[in-house]
């Protein structure tokens, strides 16, 4: 199966925070969040960043001007666990792999996407991790947070993904 | 069953091909239909189907496009392994490059692995849409997420399953017409019997009546169907041809018995014609022959054209063998006598104004310049508007008749003369013989008496010689007497009137010789008498034949013992013939002529006593009734003498003297 070098090329081509940019995007559709998620609705999607910002401006290159459901897209970035508002997806960046329990404490009230950068982090309790394997970017999903969180993942993206379990639960 | 003409196939067989033809073709056309359906049906169907699971495929794995999670995209395009008709399965990344794909077990291996751009995965997936490439299903679809097109779809898969679908079906068509065909043809025979059977069964009774020509078979109706139609309209033909039939025998055998008959009819015409002709033509032939033995010719003469034809003999008669007749009116009438011209010319016009029958004897003066006489007889033929259109007839030289006929007028007048001067003289001789045997009898009875007296009373005195001598001369008185009393007789004869009634000769003969008989006592006399007819005369004088001739009969056989008389008679066409024969002296043939002649004796006085006038006054009375005499014999041997009787038996005295005068002159 050729088609595996060609995608290497392709993952190799565009930049990995690009890709992870555009999968934030492409939740947004797979993913369906409360109505009291969002305060009024013509809200937007607000995607916040907390930690250091890995993407730059990647993710805004690559949300620009996008709608899901009607709904366009902001930005926010978090630097500290506390500074965390309201927002639909959460990115938790890599200096952060510390303060997840903080973090998560602090999105519970709100039916927040928490999306992370390895397998651990859903395990913590995070609801999607993009993962870095073989030089491509895996989804790792836990569905009980998702549940928690409020949040109906489609079965089409847990069907892409790999499943796991909040460690120590049944 | 053999193939010829389709048409001549037997019912029985028609109905069975029809029948499995129709069930075939109706069950053929059934599945064709039914299998085309199936086809095209099972096609949408698979194609429909296979559409919803590449839908379903392809909505599932959008994610795990979007996220380029190929393998989880490869495993979602896996699920489509239940289909196993799908060979293979892949989705193309936006850019049209192949992102995950499933193959199907069976083609898993060799170039296909390290080749994904063999046959069955395309480079490109190329338009959208359902299609059929190279008898496999292929699906081309958008990769949709959302409203944004995410990758394309691709989906190919074999119809090993329509195709298997397909023989399957195709293997129970074949069996459903073969299950068609069977019952078709069971059913057909039992069935079919339902028709055919009638049918042939008509078709047999037609051939018998055809072949026997037995027109009185008719065949029974059981049902009310088209056939029982044709059974009765069939019968009713067979009644009908049976009539006809009969009515024809009929007709044929009266037309025979006609045909034998006209037949018959027409030969006796045929033979009447033939006959007729021939008389016709012996007729012809006669005429002919009669004209030239006639001297008769023809001649015809056209008033219009003033034309005249003359034929054959009429040449003759004219003189004229080199023909040299103009053959106009103007000669017609110059070959006639100068004299007799006028005469001629005003015969013939008049004959052609009146139309009448043209009759002159008229004299002509021939080319040699003899004078001819010639009768002329011409008859007119008419047109259609009553005039003469022309005259013919005939012509006849008459020249030697018209002598003759002075000849005859004269040898008339002389004959008148001399019968005036005959009648005057036998009316003379008749006056004279009478009175002179009337007055020759007064002196003869003196002598007799005187004679006797002498006997009487002189016998003394005359002595023997003298009674001898008186005897003698008494003897010759009395024969004297005799003759005087015949010759009285005779000539009485001839003035007497002449009565006529219907004699019965056979009983007169009788008594006559009854009576003659009696007159010679010693005479052994034996008669022969044949029946004699009856004929109208004079009674008195044909007993007087009678006497005279039987007299004769005994006198003349006195030396006879017996004496035969024999008397018959034979009737002849216009008169009856009588005879006396007797078995006498005969005599000489030669002198035959003699016989009836007045005073004629072939015998002397010595011989036979008489007069010699019996005959003659038998010829005399014989010829006043119109008959003849004469006589036959043989000397020795007896004589016949006969005597002929007309039937009309009228006097004819005129004949009787004439033929009298010339026997007297012989």
């Amino acid at each position: 199966m050729g088609e595996g070098k060609e995608a290497r090329e392709t993952a190799e081509a565009v930049p990995e925070y690009l890709l992870r940019a555009a999968f934030l995007y492409n939740f947004a559709k797979y993913v369906e969040w409360p109505p009291s998620a969002f305060e009024r609705p013509d809200y937007p999607i607000t995607i916040g960043i907390v930690g250091r910002d890995p993407f730059g401006d990647d993710l805004d290159k690559a949300l620009k001007s996008k709608t899901v459901k009607n709904r366009t897209f902001s930005i926010l970035r978090f630097p500290r666990a506390s500074d965390i508002k309201r927002c639909q997806v959460l990115y938790v960046a890599r200096s952060e792999v510390s303060r997840l329990d903080e973090i998560f404490e602090r999105v519970r009230p709100w039916s927040v996407l928490t999306v992370g950068e390895d397998e651990d982090f859903t395990r913590s309790g995070g609801t999607i991790a993009i993962v870095l394997e073989n030089d491509r970017l895996k989804l790792v999903i836990n569905p009980d947070a998702a549940e928690k969180s409020g949040l109906t993942i489609d079965a089409k993206l847990l069907k892409a993904s790999r499943i796991v379990r909040t460690r120590g639960r049944p | 069953m053999k193939l010829g003409r389709l048409a001549d196939m037997p019912i029985r067989e028609k109905l069975r091909a029809i029948i499995v033809i129709v069930s075939g073709l109706s069950v053929l056309g059934a599945c064709a239909v039914f299998l085309t359906y199936q086809w095209f049906s099972v096609r949408r169907a698979t194609a429909e189907r296979l559409q919803i699971m590449a839908e379903i495929v392809a909505d599932q794995s959008t994610a795990a496009v979007e996220f380029e999670q190929k393998p989880q995209a490869e495993a979602i395009l896996g699920s489509l392994k239940a289909e196993n008709q799908i060979v293979v399965a892949a989705i193309y990344s936006s850019d049209g490059g192949l992102f995950a794909h499933y193959t199907r077990e069976d083609r898993l291996g060799g170039s296909d692995e390290q080749d994904p751009f063999g046959h069955l995965l395309p480079r490109n997936p190329g338009p959208e849409g359902t299609f059929i490439r190279d008898g496999d299903f292929v699906i081309v679809q958008p990769l949709l997420s959302g409203q944004e097109r995410i990758g394309t779809f691709f989906l190919r898969s074999d119809r090993s399953d329509a195709w298997r679908r397909l023989r399957v079906n195709l293997a129970t068509v074949a069996l459903v017409l073969l299950g068609a065909l069977a019952t078709s043809l069971f059913l057909s025979r039992k069935l079919g019997g339902l028709i055919t059977g009638p049918v042939l069964r008509l078709a047999e009774v037609v051939q018998t009546v055809s072949q026997r020509r037995d027109y009185a078979v008719r065949m029974e109706v059981w049902s009310r169907d088209e056939l029982g139609q044709l059974i009765e309209g069939f019968n009713d033909m067979l009644a009908q041809i049976q009539s006809r039939d009969d009515a024809l025998a009929r007709a044929r055998d009266d037309l025979e018995l006609r045909v034998e008959e006209r037949t018959r009819d027409l030969q006796d015409e045929i033979r009447e014609r033939k006959a007729a002709e021939n008389l016709l033509r012996e007729k012809d032939d006669r005429l002919v022959e009669a004209q030239t033995i006639a001297r008769l010719g023809s001649w015809a003469w056209n008033p219009e054209s003033s034309r005249v034809e003359w034929f054959d003999e009429t040449y003759r008669i004219y003189g004229d063998p080199g023909r040299t007749f103009g053959g106009t009116y103007e000669d017609f009438l110059d070959r006639a006598h100068p004299d007799d011209r006028p005469l001629f010319e005003q015969a013939l016009e008049r004959s052609v104004r009146d139309g009448v029958v043209f009759d002159l004897e008229f004299r002509v003066r021939r080319l040699d310049g003899q004078v001819r006489f010639l009768h002329a007889r011409g008859k007119p033929a008419f047109a259609t508007d009553g005039r003469v259109a022309h005259l013919s007839g005939t012509l006849q030289d008459i020249t030697e008749r018209k002598k003759s006929e002075e000849v005859i007028q004269l040898l008339n007048r002389e004959l008148q003369s001399r019968m005036s001067e005959l009648a005057s003289a036998n009316k003379e001789l008749e006056g004279f013989s009478y009175s002179v045997s009337h007055d020759l009898r007064a002196p003869l009875r003196a002598i007799d008496g005187f004679g006797r007296l002498l006997q009487e009373d002189c016998s003394d005195a005359l002595g023997e010689k003298g009674r001898r001598y008186v005897d003698v001369i008494s003897r010759n008185t009395q024969k004297m007497g005799q003759l005087i009393d015949d010759l009285l007789d005779f000539s009485r004869m001839g003035r007497k009137a002449f009565e006529a009634s219907l004699i019965d000769m056979e009983g007169l003969a009788k008594e006559v010789f009854a009576e003659i008989r009696d007159s010679l006592p010693g005479r052994a006399l034996n008669l022969d008498l044949g029946p004699l007819p009856a004929v109208k005369g004079d009674q008195a004088m044909m007993r007087q034949v009678w006497l005279n001739l039987v007299s004769n009969a005994a006198k003349y056989s006195r030396d006879r013992n017996p004496a035969r008389i024999e008397i018959g008679s034979r009737v002849d066409k216009d008169e009856n013939v009588y005879w006396v024969r007797d078995n006498g002296v005969g005599f000489e043939m030669d002198y035959a002529h003699k016989l009836f002649g007045v005073f004629q004796r072939l015998h002397s006085a010595a011989e036979f006593e008489g007069t010699g006038v019996g005959l003659a006054l038998v010829q005399r009375i014989v010829h006043r009734h119109g008959g003849r005499v004469w006589g036959e014999g043989k000397v020795g041997e007896g004589a016949t003498f006969f005597f002929s009787v007309p039937h009309s038996g009228r006097e004819t005295p005129t004949a009787g003297l004439a033929l009298e005068a010339i026997g007297d002159r012989t």
